[in-house]
Parts: C-alpha cells; structure tokens; sequence
C-alpha cells in the first residue's frame, strides 16, 4: 500500500475527529426544529400554516446570553386590513410556545416589543392571525453564545 | 405595586399614537431548573396580561415560559379621551397584580 502514506491517513484522521463533532454541535439543534414549529403551530392555528410575508421580526443576530433577547414584531398590514393577533414561537426552546399577544379595540398598531429567553441557537418564528383568518410569518436566526467551542470553526 | 414600572404619556393629542410601556419585576422561573439539592423548582410565571384603556382592550397577551424574567412589553394605543389605562398582570399562583395610569387627552 504504497499509495497510502502515514501522512495521508494522519491528515485524514485529523479531519473526521475535527468536522464530526462540531458539524453536529451547528446542524443538531435546526435540523430537529421544523417538526417542533409544525407542532406548535398546530397548537396555535389549527391546520392553518402561514405564508411569509407581511410580518416583520427585528431581533439581533447574536446573544451572549439567551437571557433576554429583545424582539419587535411589526406587521405590514394594507388598508382595510386588521390584525386579530401574533404569535411567536421559539422552536428551540423546551416549551416553544412563545406568545400570544391579542390587538383589542384600543390598539393603535400591530407593533410589539418585549424579550425572549432562548435556550439556544434557533430561528424564532413570528405568525400574525388577520382577521380575515390569514396567516403570515417571518422568521429570524438567532445564534447564542454558548461556549469557545461552537463558536471557533463557525 | 412597587415592583412594576409602566410608561403612559401624561398628555395627548386627540388621534395620537401613543406608545404604552410595561415592566414587572417577576422570576419568570419556568419549572425546569432544579435547586442545589438536585429537586426541580416549581413553574412561577406571569401567564397573562391585559391592557386596558377605559376599559376597552388595548392588547390581551398569553405567556409562556419563553418570556424572559421581569417581562418587558412595548406596544400602541390610540388616544381617544381622557382616562385612566389599566394594567393587569395574572401569576401561576393566583395572583393578581394590577397598576394604572392616567392620560390627558385634549
């Protein structure tokens, strides 16, 4: 086997021990999380699932800390329609379920602003009900610092 | 009520957007952390929230434990008469919290 050198085989080693674990460690927690937004949304629509579109979702691309991350959902409504409510989901959370903020009478504009606690790496998803039943959507990736590891091959 | 801190413009036009803030101190403790003795902490939250302006709905909220601790909203009114805007706070437990502000509209 004069074709394989020591060097080739180390080299090679080297690599599946480097790109096993950290290209699990990046794609593990979305890989699981469209079954987890299916599921909630569900709970919260029904059969309905939303089209992207109309919703806007404001939220910084990295936390230290999934703490308290500050979100603002607008939603760009035309004349004439109405927001009956948002919903937002963090999929990566144990309970995605984020929630649920309901426009009364009084409100002036589809517009909220409040903080999340985000357990960790995952795209937030936030759904505007209109009052003629349709759903829209935006979604927003949000990477959380967990540790040097995750974040030195990314 | 000292744990609560809300923002209400004192003064507004008539047909003013008015931009309504409100904090409450609160754990948010979300039932899955455990103590120093291994046993798991009980679920505390703020599971719902209500603004009020004269009564009428402003925005009717539904909390979950993705909220974070001392829950933060932001969010518009329009103004339309003087009166009073009501805030209402539901915990797990119970417990009620509730705080008001009044607005002079002219």
């Amino acid at each position: 086997m004069d074709g394989v050198s020591r060097r080739s085989v180390l080299a090679g080693s080297v690599a599946v021990v480097a790109a096993g674990p950290v290209a699990a460690q990046v794609a593990a927690p979305p890989a699981e999380q469209p079954q987890v937004l299916n599921r909630a949304l569900r709970e919260a629509f029904g059969e309905g699932r939303p089209k992207p579109g109309k919703v806007m979702l404001k939220m910084p691309p990295i936390a230290d800390s999934g703490n308290a991350v500050p979100i603002t959902v607008v939603v760009d409504r035309s004349a004439g329609e109405q927001v009956k409510r948002i919903v937002v989901i963090a999929p990566g959370n144990p309970y995605p379920l984020g929630a649920e903020y309901r426009f009364g009478p009084r409100s002036a504009k589809p517009e909220i602003s409040t903080r999340l606690r985000l357990a960790r790496t995952q795209t937030v998803v936030a759904v505007a009900e209109l009052t003629d039943g349709s759903l829209w959507s935006a979604a927003a990736d949000l990477t959380v610092t967990l540790g040097a590891c995750a974040e030195v091959f990314e | 009520m000292a744990n609560v801190l809300t923002s209400v413009p004192a003064t507004a036009q008539r047909g003013q957007t008015i931009e309504i803030k409100a904090l409450i101190k609160h754990p948010m403790e979300n039932g899955l952390r455990r103590d120093m003795d291994g046993k798991l902490i009980p679920r505390k939250i703020i599971n719902s929230f209500v603004c009020r302006y004269n009564g009428d709905v402003v925005i009717d909220c539904d909390w979950h434990t993705a909220v974070a601790a001392s829950p933060y909203m932001a969010f518009f009114a329009t103004a339309t008469d003087s009166g009073t805007i009501e805030f209402e706070w539901r915990d797990d437990d119970g417990t009620v919290i509730r705080h008001s502000a009044k607005i002079q509209v002219t």
